[in-house]
């Protein structure tokens, strides 16, 4: 199996083939690791599923490389795991057994003073931890509610992506405090992409904030 | 009095002192302004005034760029960012004056000039840029032919000795596999999936003039497997008028044993020579590896991080080594295929072997023990006595 083949199944959609592709040799794994860094953002972004779904069937044990993406995570480690964030908590969300004590290093990215910081932050792993808050709100409702407040900062962000993510994820929080701060964004016409139901959205960061609202206003009636 | 009393002392020492090189620099470049004052303020502290890594990178890449932050910005602003490029150096680090001009003019455009070379992995190493400058050198590097070397949890940047290049004595052509093995696992090199890292290191011959043996996980160190190549009149040429010492500076220090003087006849036993070389560089004129040249494949060296330092030990005693090198890539990818089901997070494959014992992983990569793989004696036995036990 090659990087290419791997890709161009994950395009097609054919996610079945993808695994069985994956699992008829263990460093195929590995090649499918490796399209998280894919420059295409679809491949990375199906990529992260298809995991999931490997998660999911838990027929192949992903713990050892939730452990290693983990460690891309870290400021030692001379790696940036790209989609690490999004990709542990795919598999914690299909499987949680898989990625129990990573998932909570992943999601409290967002309110590490440190990482945080706009000076010391790396934005891509930021916008993941943000994308895997809002993933992991309808399944883990508890985990991932004490992170609203931090969310709600990132709202006013320089940064249009992690503006647009945060707004989606505290939709799917429904998070009420957010509301006014959503509100504010209604003319925010910067342009994003976000990943959802197997699919990239590009939408303006208003319309992130206008979906969220509805959102939180739908589930508060 | 000079802003830097304690670092200046560094300049007063008999050997050229970087502090000399960073001042030069720091005329015409903030960083380094800032570099110096915050070095002065280590030494006077008595401790590192850089934090623990970073998470920076470039799209596309999982490795290449190593993030280095210092803790006090306010006083130094223009090293709060200080990060590392390496860049994948060319095989035996041939350069023309061209190439060295655009990536120093590079550097000076995007960071601090100030450049290691060579890191020990073998990359062209660029000391010092900022967080926002990242995209901008690689995209600049790239459209120049250049690359990106390897970090963290990959397949670290291969490296060679110049071989066949400048060396009479290389057993295979360590640039042409350098450059083979390079392009071949750029997927490994750039996307980080590993347990942690992979060093390829390659020398000509037993010298190891790399260090491969120390300092890489797969060490290929040409060898040969037919007698020394030897030339008795060249061998007397050394010997006329005490030019070398034959009995004692030749004979007297072959580790095994294997060669013998009678005055006039130089007689090797080849088939317990180790193939140190010691003859054969005392005598460059008169002995010559022999003709069935090949490699032999090491595995395991690392120095000590997660734990000690390990050298590496035999896996393959004689392989032939040309191209397209499907016999050893065949081997390099059912180890990896092992070590990467089973090794441990941060475990380099010495430490796994170890961990596991080298018979158990001999027998996983589907290779046949031989007596070449034992390391020391009553070591790493690779005899299982599992017939005896059948018996019983």
């Amino acid at each position: 199996m090659d990087r290419e083949t791997l890709s161009e199944l994950l395009l097609a959609r054919k996610y079945q083939d993808a695994m069985d592709l994956v699992k008829k040799r263990h460093g195929n794994l590995r090649i499918l690791l490796g399209l998280l860094y894919s420059e295409e953002e679809l491949v990375r972004w199906r990529a992260v599923t298809l995991l999931g779904l490997i998660a999911a069937e838990g027929r192949t044990n992903l713990a050892p490389a939730v452990r290693r993406m983990l460690w891309f995570l870290s400021e030692e480690s001379s790696t940036i795991g790209w989609c690490s964030a999004q990709a542990i908590a795919e598999i914690y969300r299909n499987n949680p057994g898989m990625a129990r004590d990573a998932i909570r290093v992943v999601l409290h990215f967002s309110d590490d003073p440190e990482l945080s910081l706009p000076a010391n932050r790396n934005t891509p792993i930021l916008a993941g931890s943000i994308w895997a808050i809002g993933a992991l709100a309808d399944s883990e409702p508890a985990l991932v509610s004490e992170m609203g407040p931090a969310l709600v900062e990132f709202l006013k962000d320089p940064d249009p992506v992690i503006r647009g993510f945060s707004a989606w994820a505290l939709g799917r929080m429904r998070f009420r405090a957010a509301e006014e701060a959503l509100n504010a964004l209604s003319g925010d016409d910067s342009v994003i992409n976000i990943y959802e139901d197997d699919s990239l959205r590009k939408v303006t960061v208003a319309r992130a904030a206008g979906d969220a609202l509805e959102n939180i206003v739908k589930n508060s009636e | 009095m000079s802003d830097t009393p304690m670092i200046d002392q560094l300049e007063t020492g008999p050997w050229p002192s970087f502090i000399k090189d960073i001042k030069r620099m720091a005329e015409k470049n903030a960083m380094c302004k800032d570099l110096l004052g915050l070095l002065e303020m280590s030494y006077k502290d008595k401790k590192t005034h850089w934090k623990h890594g970073g998470i920076v990178g470039v799209r596309g890449y999982g490795g290449g760029i190593i993030g280095r932050y210092s803790d006090s910005p306010e006083k130094f602003p223009n090293v709060s960012h200080f990060h590392t490029v390496r860049v994948n150096q060319p095989s035996a680090w041939f350069y023309n004056t061209g190439a060295l001009r655009y990536l120093c003019d590079l550097w000076e455009k995007h960071g601090s000039g100030l450049t290691n070379l060579h890191g020990s992995t073998g990359d062209f190493v660029m000391l010092g840029t900022t967080t926002d400058q990242l995209e901008p050198i690689f995209t600049d590097l790239s459209e120049h032919g250049w690359d990106l070397g390897g970090s963290g949890s990959d397949v670290r940047t291969p490296s060679c000795c110049n071989g066949m290049a400048r060396c009479e004595f290389a057993c295979y052509d360590t640039m042409n596999l350098c450059y083979d093995l390079t392009n071949e696992y750029q997927d490994e090199l750039h996307r980080p999936a590993f347990p942690y890292k992979f060093k390829f290191k390659m020398s000509g011959c037993p010298n190891d003039c790399v260090a491969s043996i120390a300092r890489s996980d797969c060490s290929i160190i040409g060898t040969w497997r037919d007698d020394i190549q030897q030339d008795d009149a060249a061998v007397a040429e050394y010997a006329k008028g005490g030019k070398v010492d034959i009995a004692n500076d030749v004979v007297g220090k072959c580790p095994t044993g294997c060669m013998s003087w009678n005055g006039s006849k130089l007689s090797i036993d080849n088939k317990n020579c180790n193939r140190c070389m010691h003859c054969i560089n005392v005598m460059p004129k008169a002995l010559r590896p022999g003709k069935d040249k090949g490699a032999m494949i090491l595995l395991g060296a690392k120095a000590p991080i997660v734990q000690g330092a390990l050298l590496s030990s035999v896996l393959v005693p004689f392989i032939k080594m040309e191209p397209p090198y499907e016999e050893f890539k065949d081997l390099i990818r059912r180890i990896w295929e092992f070590w990467d089901e089973h090794g441990e997070n941060r475990e380099r494959i010495g430490e796994m072997i170890v961990r596991i014992g080298k018979g158990n992983f001999v027998e996983e990569v589907g290779l046949e023990p031989v007596p070449a793989m034992i390391k020391e004696p009553r070591s790493n036995p690779y005899i299982f006595y599992e017939e005896y036990f059948d018996e019983e």
